[in-house]
């Protein structure tokens, strides 16, 4: 397999999150869809169910720099969540205590990530976390 | 990376050894299936005295499949996105695996020549073009001169 | 070159070359590289051509092991597609029609009842012969690019092929020369591009060849709804016969006795609130992967909110059994 440059890979990305292709759970697209670099993005995690994270949508802004996908994106919780991985003051998602990035694969994408994060949420230790109020911000 | 293609070796060299005028397309050192592409406007066109980048990549499956081509310089043209992709029916449904890397780009020089605001992939600016062509044109003049003038 | 072909416009390739072809090719024709000619009949070996080649490559180089290994496999494995039929992996036969289910309006291959999304049945690789043009390109890309069709291929049932299986030159004197597969295939089309009166010249004027490309396109779509109508008919009798499964949307279609009716699709049906109603199982399974397992990639469209995903709208004409060929 040959392989994809940074940019046509986050290209074939982008349309995966445009047309809708992807899971229902999450969601993710162009923060400016002017950046011809294809920085930044935001993202969306539906909730898992049977979780105290259940029918909330959490927001996340990504950021893929010019290592993508060698090295993996940046990602910041914007919504409030209480999560081990998740720093409390910034949102940051912590890369050492998120298996996903702390392991990553270049044949990883946005959206493994946004599902490895809704899987955190639903980890049976993390599922019943008490949660701030829904609609708060970092 | 797995063994390169003969046929990709063969258009590289020929690329390099007679160039089409106007074009150029060389391949990265570290990713030979990847070009750094250049395209100038053509002559009577908005687009004139312009050099325009882009990058091209050929997948896994070229040429049963067609090369992904890109627009790195900012451009105003109805069949041009903001991020650079483009609407051709020789990248997408008319690929055809007797097209090359050349002929494409001369395609793209081509679509420079003759925008076609009636199949836009740019839906604002093909709007423009339908309705105040002359502005649009102008436009298209005026964002060659900022983005796309030669170093 | 060491099995060379010939299309019914004239225009020469290897058999392996146009094989992959052909297989990868998912629009709704099959056409040559070259012209862009529709290819009703499948390619037919070109004997002489493949005489001549062969002095040219004896010629050429002597005896280089590695190309007497090729060019015994490339053959071999031309006869043993003759021998079983299989020519082109058999796309001169595999086709279908797009048959809209009653019961959920989801078009599906007559072969297989697979959901068909585009041109090519994504599970029997079945060519939709009634397919119509009208959708927008952008989708018809994510078709392309999904390669998961062309390596799902299964070489699907097939019965009464008519493939002449012309016999290949069994002399394996020994082929040498520093060609293989590939550089075939560049010499073939860079001859083929270069000087065929057929074509511009790569050199020629970008906006003649766009020019030529357009025209030729138009030709081939009015071509494309010609072949339709005229393949139909025999094509579902036979079929319906086959395959009691399809015996019910046959049936009901015939009845409708219009000779096409034009069947709007919407994959983002089955979204937004029906989703909510699912149980946590559905949950469950559908997360990991992100969509159910055996669904087709399509057809588990949800409506993010916030995606604002588009809406995506194909159009398929159910062409139903009429008198009008009998």
């Amino acid at each position: 397999m040959s392989k994809v440059p940074r940019s046509f890979r986050l290209l074939e990305e982008l349309e995966k999150g445009e047309k809708g292709l992807g899971p229902e759970s999450c969601s993710y697209g162009l923060a400016d869809s002017d950046d011809i670099a294809m920085v930044h993005w935001n993202g969306t995690i539906l909730g898992p169910p049977h979780s105290n994270h259940e029918n909330r949508i959490y927001s996340v802004a990504l950021e893929c720099d010019e290592g993508y996908p060698d090295q993996p994106p940046k990602i910041k919780f914007l919504s409030k969540i209480n999560l081990p991985c998740v720093n409390q003051t910034t949102g940051e998602v912590e890369s050492d205590r998120f298996e996903t990035l702390k392991n990553w694969k270049r044949s990883y994408t946005m959206e493994t990530v946004l599902l490895d994060l809704r899987k955190e949420m639903a980890f049976p230790a993390n599922k019943k976390l008490p949660q701030p109020p829904e609609g708060s911000t970092f | 990376m797995a063994s390169l293609p003969k046929r990709i070796i063969k258009e590289t060299e020929r690329l390099v050894s007679d160039p089409v005028p106007g074009i150029t397309a060389i391949p990265h050192e570290d990713n030979l299936r990847y070009f750094e592409v250049t395209i100038e406007g053509p002559e009577q066109s908005p687009y004139e005295n312009g050099v325009f980048g882009l990058e091209l990549f050929l997948p896994d499956d070229y040429p049963m499949e067609a090369p992904k081509v890109r627009f790195l310089t900012k451009i105003y043209h109805p069949n041009i996105d903001r991020l650079g992709r483009i609407c051709l029916d020789v990248l997408k449904t008319n690929w055809s695996p007797a097209l090359q890397i050349r002929t494409v780009l001369l395609s793209v020089q081509a679509l420079l020549a003759s925008p076609n605001p009636n199949d836009p992939l740019a839906n604002d600016v093909a709007e423009d073009w339908l309705q105040h062509e002359d502005a649009a044109i102008a436009k298209a003049r005026e964002w060659t001169k900022l983005y796309a003038t030669r170093q | 070159m060491y099995v060379p072909v010939m299309t019914t416009c004239g225009h020469n390739y290897c058999y392996d070359c146009i094989s992959n072809w052909l297989v990868s090719n998912n629009a709704s024709e099959l056409t040559c590289p070259q012209c862009r000619s529709p290819l009703e009949h499948p390619p037919a070996l070109n004997a002489t051509l493949q005489h001549l080649l062969s002095v040219v490559i004896e010629i050429g180089a002597g005896s280089d092991p590695q190309l007497g290994r090729t060019r015994a496999q490339s053959i071999a494995q031309y006869k043993n597609d003759v021998e079983n039929n299989i020519l082109y992996k058999d796309v001169f036969n595999n086709t279908a029609v797009a048959v809209v289910d009653d019961d959920d309006g989801v078009a599906r291959c007559s072969n297989c009842h697979w959901e068909v999304e585009g041109d090519v049945c994504p599970h029997c690789n079945a060519r939709m012969r009634n397919r119509t043009r009208e959708y927008d390109e952008d989708e018809e890309e994510e078709i392309l690019t999904d390669d998961s069709i062309q390596r799902s291929f299964s070489g699907a049932r097939n019965s009464s092929t008519t493939v002449r299986a012309d016999s290949i030159s069994s002399s394996e004197s020994e082929y040498g020369e520093d060609l293989d597969s590939d550089t075939d295939y560049v010499r073939d089309f860079n001859r083929n591009v270069g000087e065929s009166r057929s074509r511009p010249a790569p050199f020629g004027s970008a906006r003649d060849i766009l020019n030529r490309i357009n025209a030729q396109d138009r030709r081939q779509n009015s071509e494309d709804e010609d072949e339709n109508d005229s393949d139909l008919n025999s094509f579902i009798v036979d079929e319906a016969e086959e395959d009691e499964l399809e015996e019910s949307s046959y049936t009901s279609s015939r009845e409708g006795k219009s000779a096409r009716v034009p069947v709007r699709l919407d994959d983002s049906d089955n979204s937004g609130d029906e989703d909510k109603e699912r149980d946590s199982d559905f949950w469950e399974h559908n997360d990991e992967d992100g969509f159910a397992s055996g669904d087709n990639l399509d057809s588990d469209g949800g409506a993010d909110e916030d995606t604002g995903r588009k809406i995506k709208k194909r159009r398929f004409q159910v062409i139903e059994d009429s008198d009008e060929e009998d």
